[in-house]
């Protein structure tokens, strides 16, 4: 077919990226896929320096620049195999529709959407928390350090991998992958991550501490999961000033429900989930729900409004 | 140019969406906007019927020469944005700024109807790959192979803004009348720039 | 190749006159009042008489809208709809905007000319009421006008 089909993320290497979010590609991916990682003991990590020795430099050494010049721990993978950084948006936009479409399907009434929708976002925030607090334990330090030692990462050539992984062997520390994985290549880049995972946990000095007030917690939704699942922090913090207990967060534009003409389901449920699921998690029992509030400047305003339980206000209290 | 009206005509020739923009637009009741959907839609099909004869043989025998002929005779050149100001870009739902599409592009229209001028009017079809039809009826009766290519810009990029806030809505059956708002708002910002 | 062919349609949807021209390199090729083109014919009067109604109706209640052309991505339909209800059509390629000054040339200068004001020749082609309605086969024959009309499209066809 000589036909052209309108495919806008094409044309993105032909324009540098604006400063701030980039609408054409949607949120940044950081799901990394750790491929089995969970087999290798701690002996290995001795193992993963030995192949550093062993394996050609120059090929790491491009790698480690391309990924410093990153703006944030945040912003990108820390698995060096996660190498397309970029989402479509309208994948993205695809995808929640059709959770949209399934949440309507199986519910007989509005507040039925919403509280499914809801429910799938709560797990999501739930992970989330566990996910971005490790993420900001890695500073860039330890992190840059960790992408030095690694070597099979996205740019390294075939021939360094398959060179690498015959002194894998001889250091015999991955005996238990490589007898089954047909393809060398292959199993070595797998052996390599996995290692990758371990060094990277070994090479973290200090968690990040907990987040212990309304106000640590809420910042940390507001920027860094914020930043994580859209791209930017969100507009606003505000508190309320009649009660307590409650907190709005503002986003200008929510990133979700671009393409949805408003109507009585409010999809942005989703995200209330999420953050409920964090905050939850976080021992920050809440109820979270979403008012749309447009204005001249922004009509597609929203306002996730964040009720925390009375018990988290009066050991807030305690502390104090 | 001012637009008076567009149509989009789904598959089966069903009318999905009209929308007035001028206060001289024609006033039709729905029920013969319905009608003159469908008329379009058996039109197209017609106009493909009659393509002359000599063209036909020129296609058959054609050598390679008359086939790029006939090829670069479907592209339609961009024309720059459209009116005064750009679109910002965050507006660009899922296309990547300084406006929708900024390359030539072809015409999957390649033997139905495309353009009808008569004593006041003219009238604009861009068909998509998968049949869908946008329908523009301007208050000018223009001729000009420019006039045609500015309209089929500007139907091209209804249909981005059709595949942003329609395509991706979830509240919206397929093949069912449009009823979006941001469609509707985004569509009117469009013809607003012309 | 400029105009690829040429009709005209009676008040009673008859076909009365078709040339329709197939290689450009030669004036004289294609065909004259062909049999073949019954089916083309009627397709074409069909598509006209559809666009006709749709550009009355957008018309409203002003004056008459008549259609003058219809572009496809292969062709360009010039019509010219005459008060006693004769349309005359011409398709020619895209290049060409508009023909409407040729097509009033072949009805005021050659239609009326050697048609009309030709005593023997009749002026509405359905003789009974079988042959109303699209169903008359009766055509222009007359030579005086097959010859101004070859004159004067013959070098317009390429």
């Amino acid at each position: 077919m000589s036909h052209k089909i309108i495919n806008p993320s094409t044309s993105v290497a032909q324009h540098p990226a604006p400063q701030g979010y980039d609408y054409t590609i949607g949120p940044q991916q950081t799901l990394p896929d750790l491929p089995q990682s969970m087999g290798p003991s701690s002996a290995s990590t001795f193992a993963s320096t030995g192949i550093s020795t062993t394996g050609p430099s120059a090929a790491s050494a491009a790698s480690s620049t391309n990924l410093a010049s990153g703006p944030s721990v945040y912003s990108s993978s820390l698995h060096p195999l996660a190498h397309t950084q970029q989402v479509s948006l309208a994948a993205y936009a695809f995808l929640f529709q059709e959770m949209v479409a399934q949440a309507r399907n199986a519910s007989k009434s509005v507040a039925e959407i919403e509280l499914r929708l809801h429910r799938h976002g709560y797990h999501l925030g739930v992970r989330l928390l566990e996910l971005l607090n490790f993420r900001s334990s890695v500073n860039a330090s330890s992190r840059s350090a960790f992408f030095k030692t690694s070597t099979a990462g996205p740019s390294s050539t075939s021939a360094t991998v398959s060179s690498s992984a015959p002194s894998a062997q001889l250091h015999g520390y991955h005996s238990h992958g490589s007898g089954d994985a047909a393809g060398a290549t292959a199993a070595a880049a797998a052996a390599a991550a996995a290692d990758d995972g371990h060094a990277l946990a070994h090479s973290i000095s200090h968690m990040k501490r907990r987040d212990l007030t309304m106000v640590e917690i809420l910042q940390f939704v507001h920027s860094t999961v914020w930043t994580y699942l859209f791209g930017r922090p969100s507009d606003d913090l505000v508190k309320s000033s009649d009660r307590d207990n409650e907190f709005m967060i503002v986003d200008h534009a929510p990133l979700l429900t671009r393409f949805i003409s408003s109507t009585n389901v409010q999809c942005d449920f989703f995200v209330c989930g999420v953050v409920e699921g964090v905050l939850d998690s976080a021992c920050f029992p809440c109820a979270v729900t979403v008012h749309s509030v447009p204005d001249d400047k922004f009509p597609e305003k929203a306002v996730f409004v964040v009720r925390f339980e009375s018990a988290v206000l009066e050991r807030e209290a305690l502390r104090a | 140019m001012a637009i008076q009206t567009i149509l989009v005509i789904n598959k089966s020739g069903g009318l999905v969406y009209q929308r007035d923009f001028s206060a001289s637009a024609p006033r039709l009741s729905s029920n013969e906007y319905l009608v003159l959907a469908g008329t379009l839609q058996g039109v197209v099909a017609i106009a493909s019927q009659i393509t002359p004869k000599s063209l036909q043989i020129t296609r058959k025998t054609g050598s390679k020469s008359g086939s790029d002929a006939n090829h670069s005779s479907q592209l339609v050149p961009y024309v720059g944005a459209l009116g005064s100001s750009a679109v910002p870009a965050q507006e660009l739902g899922s296309f990547m700024g300084p406006d929708y599409f900024n390359e030539a592009f072809t015409s999957w229209n390649t033997t139905g109807l495309k353009h009808v001028t008569t004593d006041q009017n003219s009238l604009f079809l861009y068909q998509t790959l998968t049949g869908v039809k946008f329908v523009a009826v301007s208050s000018q009766s223009a001729t000009s192979t420019m006039a045609v290519s500015i309209a089929e810009n500007l139907l091209r990029k209804a249909y981005c803004l059709y595949v942003d806030y329609v395509m991706k809505n979830p509240f919206y059956e397929p093949e069912m009348p449009i009823k979006c708002e941001l469609f509707d708002k985004r569509l009117g910002e469009l013809v607003a720039q012309l | 190749m400029a105009i690829y062919s040429f009709w005209i349609f009676d008040k009673h949807c008859n076909c009365i006159f078709d040339r329709e021209w197939t290689l450009k390199s030669n004036h004289a090729s294609g065909t004259i009042n062909s049999k073949l083109n019954e089916d083309t014919a009627k397709l074409l009067y069909g598509m006209v008489f559809s666009l006709r109604s749709i550009s009355q109706k957008l018309a409203g209640q002003g004056p008459h809208n008549e259609i003058r052309t219809i572009a496809t991505g292969k062709y360009r339909a010039h019509v010219l709809c005459t008060a006693s209800g004769l349309w005359f059509i011409l398709l020619s390629d895209l290049k060409r905007e508009n023909l409407s000054e040729v097509l009033r040339y072949l009805y005021g200068e050659i239609y009326i000319k050697t048609v009309v004001h030709n005593w023997l020749s009749p002026i509405d082609f359905a003789e009974s009421e079988a042959e109303k309605r699209g169903r008359g086969t009766r055509k222009i024959r007359n030579r005086n006008f097959l010859q101004r009309v070859e004159e004067f499209l013959g070098p317009m066809i390429n």
